[in-house]
């Protein structure tokens, strides 16, 4: 993971950001699209991620590997990423530590799964299949939940320690989802990351939070708050990370809000890693 | 000479003659379709990147020529509100000339200038009017888009009109020769051969119009209105007269890529209709109406001035200007007329 190419800041593209995002270039590293939105993709979506990619390199964030369903992987949906990967020739791809799919029902949830043994003897499983099919580096992504297993054998540091080290994966650390979890369960999101093997996080997830009722929530449409901020200076600082992502999905502010996001980003990422945005432009 | 009067040709019987001639006209319009359709290849070239510098002004012109740009520079004065225009659509009035115009730019300001206090809005299209201010522009840009092969070129020009020569004298010489054989023969019933090939020269002239834009430049033009597309809604919205507040919005980047501007550039100002800006369609619509100067530019300016605008601007054959710019009728217009 150590040898990954630096790619920088960047935005989750979403078409309502289209224009923008044409408009400030200079001001963007590199775009995270969503895969599935490209699957079997119509003249229109597959002309949008030529452009894309003519402009930006792009990294490829999958939502339904379903990576911990028992059933396995679906071979239709792996097919199709594979067929993405090879268009878009990303440096990573990424998915969730999760499960969407249930008998081959789409659930339409990122799901948390108990961290048991068995659960990680299913994602190693999965993982295997989805390697063997795309040849590039993968890397998980933990996702905020609002239950914990009682019958979880192990923390969830523990579980994605094993699961990286395992598969031999790279880790995308959204640094929201941390926060957030932090927050709901009481836990120290610092002892979090001492259990978490930083060499292996390759990339950042973050935005802001909101409430509702007691508990956070990543609605992906709030501004990036002070507390989430901390959360990913600290990483920067600790770890190597090769990217970082705004993940905007509702709630969409004037753009200038975005590229005030994206510079505040740059900033901790800059002032803790030799990479230097101009210089790689 | 007896080889000349006497073979199956100068011999066929009249109405099989018509057939064979008929099935010759119908053949070369086809072959020159298929040239036409090959001889443009810069489809294979790479498509230029969207600089996120992008130049509306350079694109109004990539869509049609010095009208669009006028148009283009017009409502950027307009938004800039140094210009406005009568209550009658009629005419352009300059507004604030008190307001200094270092910041304008070069193109703009000779509008300005060109301008002075009032003008009639027929004058822009006119000649000898704006568009004569604005043609050292209109070559630069031309000049910048040949040399990126994005409008047809004098060069693949020069090649077609040699295919569409040949194809032309091959069927005057076919009905020129069985005209002059049947005279010869004797007979002169030759009225319908001669219709034939008068409307085989209209025929060949309809097929060989080549469009101005290339096929690089309409893909281009294509990624700039699908890159650009929720800029124009969002815009539009912005400024639509639907909402409560009903005042001219201020620029919001005054030394920028101006969104409704650049939204202009690239779909042109049909998309107008139904903002604050309205009154910029109804007075080009107005003044191309009662313009005597352009054929086709009614027809732009019924397409700016519909009710129906933002359906139409939103249709890709009239954004994209490529039926209007390849049509014969409308090549002096530019990319408006796609939607008449």
């Amino acid at each position: 993971m150590q040898n990954l190419k630096k790619l920088g800041i960047g935005i989750g593209f979403r078409e309502q950001f289209r224009a923008d995002i044409f408009l400030n270039q200079d001001k963007i590293d590199f775009l995270e699209i969503t895969a599935d939105h490209y699957f079997d993709a119509n003249k229109s979506k597959s002309e949008e991620l030529q452009m894309l990619k003519n402009h930006f390199k792009l990294i490829p964030h999958g939502l339904d590997l379903s990576l911990g369903s028992a059933e396995g992987i679906d071979k239709d949906y792996l097919e199709k990423f594979v067929e993405l990967v090879d268009e878009v020739k990303p440096e990573w791809f990424s998915d969730h530590i999760c499960f969407t799919k249930s008998n081959g029902i789409s659930i339409g949830h990122l799901a948390p799964i108990p961290y048991t043994h068995e659960a990680l003897k299913v994602f190693v499983k999965n993982i295997s299949v989805v390697k063997k099919r795309i040849n590039i580096p993968l890397i998980l992504e933990n996702i905020t939940y609002m239950v914990r297993f009682p019958s979880s054998e192990m923390s969830e540091a523990e579980f994605i320690t094993k699961l990286v080290e395992e598969t031999d994966c790279g880790l995308l650390l959204d640094v929201t989802n941390l926060y957030i979890n932090s927050r709901n369960f009481d836990f120290s999101w610092q002892k979090y990351l001492d259990n978490l093997p930083l060499e292996r996080v390759v990339q950042l997830h973050f935005v802001g939070s909101h409430k509702h009722g007691n508990k956070l929530i990543d609605g992906h449409s709030h501004k990036t708050e002070n507390e989430i901020w901390e959360v990913f200076r600290e990483v920067c600082e600790r770890c190597d990370v090769k990217g970082a992502i705004l993940e905007r999905d509702g709630n969409f502010p004037p753009f200038e809000e975005i590229l005030e996001e994206i510079s505040t980003a740059r900033n901790y990422f800059e002032s803790n890693t030799n990479y230097s945005y101009t210089a790689n432009k | 000479m007896d080889l000349i009067l006497n073979n199956p040709l100068a011999s066929m019987y009249g109405p099989y003659f018509l057939v064979l001639y008929s099935v010759a006209i119908i053949f070369s319009a086809i072959f020159l379709l298929i040239v036409k359709k090959m001889i443009d290849s810069t489809d294979k070239l790479p498509i230029p990147n969207i600089s996120n510098n992008v130049d509306p002004f350079e694109i109004s012109y990539l869509r049609g020529k010095e009208e669009e740009l006028a148009r283009s520079v017009i409502f950027s004065l307009m938004q800039k509100d140094f210009l406005e225009f009568s209550e009658t659509k009629v005419s352009i009035t300059r507004k604030n000339p008190e307001a200094s115009i270092d910041r304008l730019t070069n193109i703009e300001q000779i509008t300005l200038n060109w301008l002075g206090k009032q003008r009639s809005t027929s004058e822009v299209f006119d000649k000898n009017g704006l568009l004569l201010q604005l043609e050292s522009y209109g070559r630069k840009y031309k000049e910048k888009l040949e040399n990126q092969q994005m409008l047809v070129n004098d060069d693949i020009r020069q090649k077609f009109s040699a295919f569409k020569w040949f194809a032309l004298l091959s069927l005057f010489g076919l009905g020129a020769y069985k005209v002059l054989a049947s005279v010869l023969n004797g007979k002169t019933n030759v009225m319908f051969i001669v219709i034939l090939t008068v409307v085989s020269y209209f025929v060949i002239r309809k097929v060989s119009t080549l469009p101005r834009i290339s096929k690089l430049g309409q893909v281009y033009l294509d990624r700039l209105q699908m890159a650009f597309s929720n800029l124009k809604n969002n815009t539009l919205n912005l400024y639509s007269t639907n909402k409560n507040n009903q005042q001219t919005p201020q620029q919001t980047t005054f030394a920028g890529v101006d969104p409704m501007l650049l939204s202009v550039g690239v779909f042109g100002g049909a998309i107008l209709a139904g903002t604050v800006y309205d009154s910029y369609n109804q007075a080009f619509a107005r003044s191309n109406a009662m313009s005597s100067t352009s054929s086709c530019g009614s027809s732009c300016g019924s397409c700016s001035s519909s009710s129906s605008g933002s359906s139409c601007s939103s249709g890709s054959s009239c954004s994209s200007g490529s039926s209007c710019s390849s049509g014969s009728s409308c090549s002096s217009c530019g990319g408006c007329g796609g939607c008449s």
